[in-house]
């Protein structure tokens, strides 16, 4: 049987961003953290395999 | 091994069996036992996440993958950061919300029971006997390498970390994992400030760093879009973000971290340490294996890292063979030490066209070695005929054990058993949760007390425990095995993120195009893997879009009564 319906599963949000604190920044912060890491390594790539 | 490191090891492994009980509390419950009664803080969840995914071969697999091949391997964790932040917003607010004990207990209410015990099933066999690959490979490499029994260095891992699971519960997991990752991060730390300090006079640690990227070693990043190599800037960035989420949201002993937290945005604080930290850790780590391999450059290593068909090459008709590469061996060393010091003085004098040709000299005598070095396990092979065998595992702990002061011997291979420990006791918290909440408690004794599903989780525990070290002795004796193991989880994780994709993201997905997608995601993947050469990276990209594709044609095709 294949009966499950919407309502009885219980379906989530698909993005559900609530809390009891907005997390934008730190997601935004993340982000900005991984692009200086990743700048960081090329260039530290870069310098010492020259 | 001194004394003083055994009492250092010995010291580490009462002291987290000890304290990892003491922390234990209210775990006279089902969901203290499995949960912590959702109540740990988000920074010890945060740092038993990041233990729980490094597990010893981790450790020691990375270091030495970086003395042999760099850095580059850093590109595989690239997804990892925007995983995490999907995960923030989608499955961990999503299963916090939905007070479920597994994950898999959610597709039940979203689609049926069978879907939920196959995901479920998958679950324990691929991680069941993952687990029993986490004991062993340790395992053979610290036997071999500090002369242990096998058996004994297999139950040295194995019985201690089921004592403490079984007894302490999840609680007990995640304060030992605390501790654990407080032993590696010191010890490689440590490591890494021996091998500085133990640089040739003179030599500076940005000499010594130009030197080992003229092998190509600190590489980082590589933008090819070559769908067959492994760790590449795109492969890490787009198949690593499957592969994360499919890892950190639908794996059981991740899922479970989570859980533990206090609410949900301190279940997001924890997996968000990792996106902040993880990068820098793993490439710490990388880099701690390029600085071994600097270390060789100037002292001589042993020619092969893994002694174990030494003695029989030695015995056997081509020991002959094996002296005479030897003494090659000593020489390519030499003439390798003399070009790479040429090279640091040419470098010093600024003279670009004296450092061009050194640089040049320098790299012909490293193909030299590498080449010696790929001789003799070409004949360790034929001898042996272990097709398999490979030293990279044996670089960091034979440094360990043959470089490194009294004292933080014991400290780093604490530091190995801390890693595998950590990984094993969330598998068996998990393998015993799904076990008995999607299994015994669903379909065999729905309706017992809880003190008795308590009673039940702690045997699981107990047994997934001696099925992981017995299992861990037997894979043990075959590396082919390793490698099955390790690909059956490369099928399971890519399927199942995209079960749970149609079971959040799509609202017509019905249970039977869930259950036969799964299947077929896994197909799928294994006629991909067959069939072509592209890495496995992809394969979670590909499980995870085959499994929605066949999952909403499905449902389409017959729909739910409700969306029909």
């Amino acid at each position: 049987m294949d009966h499950t319906t919407a309502a009885a599963s219980g379906r989530p949000r698909v993005i559900d961003t609530r809390g009891e604190e907005p997390f934008g920044f730190v997601y935004v912060a993340v982000v900005a953290t991984e692009v200086v890491v990743l700048t960081g390594l090329w260039l530290f790539s870069r310098y010492f395999s020259g | 091994m001194h004394p003083i490191d055994w009492g250092i090891i010995v010291v580490y492994l009462t002291w987290v069996i000890y304290d990892g009980l003491k922390r234990s509390k209210h775990t006279d419950g089902v969901e203290g036992y499995f949960l912590a009664g959702r109540s740990l803080p988000w920074w010890a969840v945060g740092l038993s996440v990041m233990a729980t995914q490094m597990s010893a071969i981790t450790l020691v697999g990375t270091t030495g993958q970086g003395y042999a091949d760099g850095m580059r391997f850093v590109q595989f964790y690239f997804g990892l950061p925007i995983a995490m932040i999907i995960l923030s917003v989608t499955l961990v607010p999503f299963f916090y919300r939905a007070k479920v004990f597994t994950a898999y207990e959610y597709l039940e209410r979203r689609f049926d029971s069978k879907t939920r015990a196959l995901a479920g099933l998958l679950f324990l066999v691929s991680r069941g006997l993952a687990v029993g690959v986490i004991i062993s490979a340790p395992a053979v490499v610290l036997s071999i390498v500090l002369g242990w029994n096998l058996v004994f260095t297999a139950l040295a891992i194995g019985v201690p970390t089921t004592l403490y699971t079984m007894f302490g519960g999840v609680q007990a997991v995640t304060w030992a994992d605390v501790k654990q990752m407080v032993v590696i991060v010191g010890g490689i730390t440590a490591a890494v400030c021996i091998l500085i300090f133990d640089l040739p006079d003179g030599v500076g640690v940005g000499e010594a760093l130009h030197v080992a990227g003229a092998t190509g070693r600190l590489t980082t990043i590589d933008f090819s879009l070559d769908l067959t190599e492994t760790y590449t800037f795109w492969s890490g960035l787009l198949g690593g973000v499957f592969l994360m989420l499919g890892y950190f949201g639908c794996d059981q002993s991740q899922v479970q971290r989570y859980l533990t937290a206090q609410s949900v945005d301190a279940g997001r604080r924890s997996l968000l340490m990792s996106a902040f930290w993880k990068i820098p850790l793993q490439a710490l780590i990388l880099l701690t294996g390029v600085l071994v391999f600097v270390f060789y450059l100037f002292q001589e290593p042993p020619m092969l890292f893994n002694p174990t068909y030494e003695s029989e090459i030695r015995a056997g008709a081509r020991a002959a063979e094996f002296t005479e590469l030897e003494t090659r061996f000593h020489t390519a060393f030499e003439d390798r030490r003399d070009a790479a010091d040429q090279m640091i003085t040419a470098r010093r004098g600024g003279d670009a066209q004296a450092t061009s040709e050194a640089r040049s000299r320098f790299l012909d005598t490293q193909a030299q070695v590498a080449d010696v070095r790929a001789g003799a396990v070409d004949l360790v092979r034929a001898v042996s005929g272990d097709t398999n065998y490979s030293d990279i595992n044996y670089v960091f702990p034979t440094f360990i054990t043959t470089r490194l002061p009294i004292g933080l011997v014991g400290l780093l291979i604490a530091a190995v058993l801390a890693a595998a420990m950590s990984s094993i006791a969330a598998e068996l918290n998990a393998l015993s949760a799904t076990s008995v909440m999607d299994f015994y408690k669903r379909h065999l004794r729905p309706d017992a007390t809880d003190r008795h599903y308590l009673f039940v989780s702690k045997v699981t525990t107990a047994f997934w425990g001696v099925f992981a070290t017995g299992f861990a002795l037997y894979a043990a004796n075959f590396g082919s095995l390793i490698e099955v193991v390790n690909r059956v989880g490369s099928y399971f994780y890519g399927s199942l993120l995209g079960v749970f994709i149609l079971a959040i993201a799509v609202p017509r997905a019905t249970a039977n195009g869930a259950f036969w997608g799964l299947l077929a995601g896994m197909t799928v993947v294994g006629l991909v893997e067959a069939t072509s050469e592209i890495s496995f990276i992809w394969y979670n990209v590909v499980g995870a879009a085959a499994v929605v594709a066949v999952g909403l044609a499905l449902s389409i095709m017959k729909p739910s009564p409700a969306n029909a």
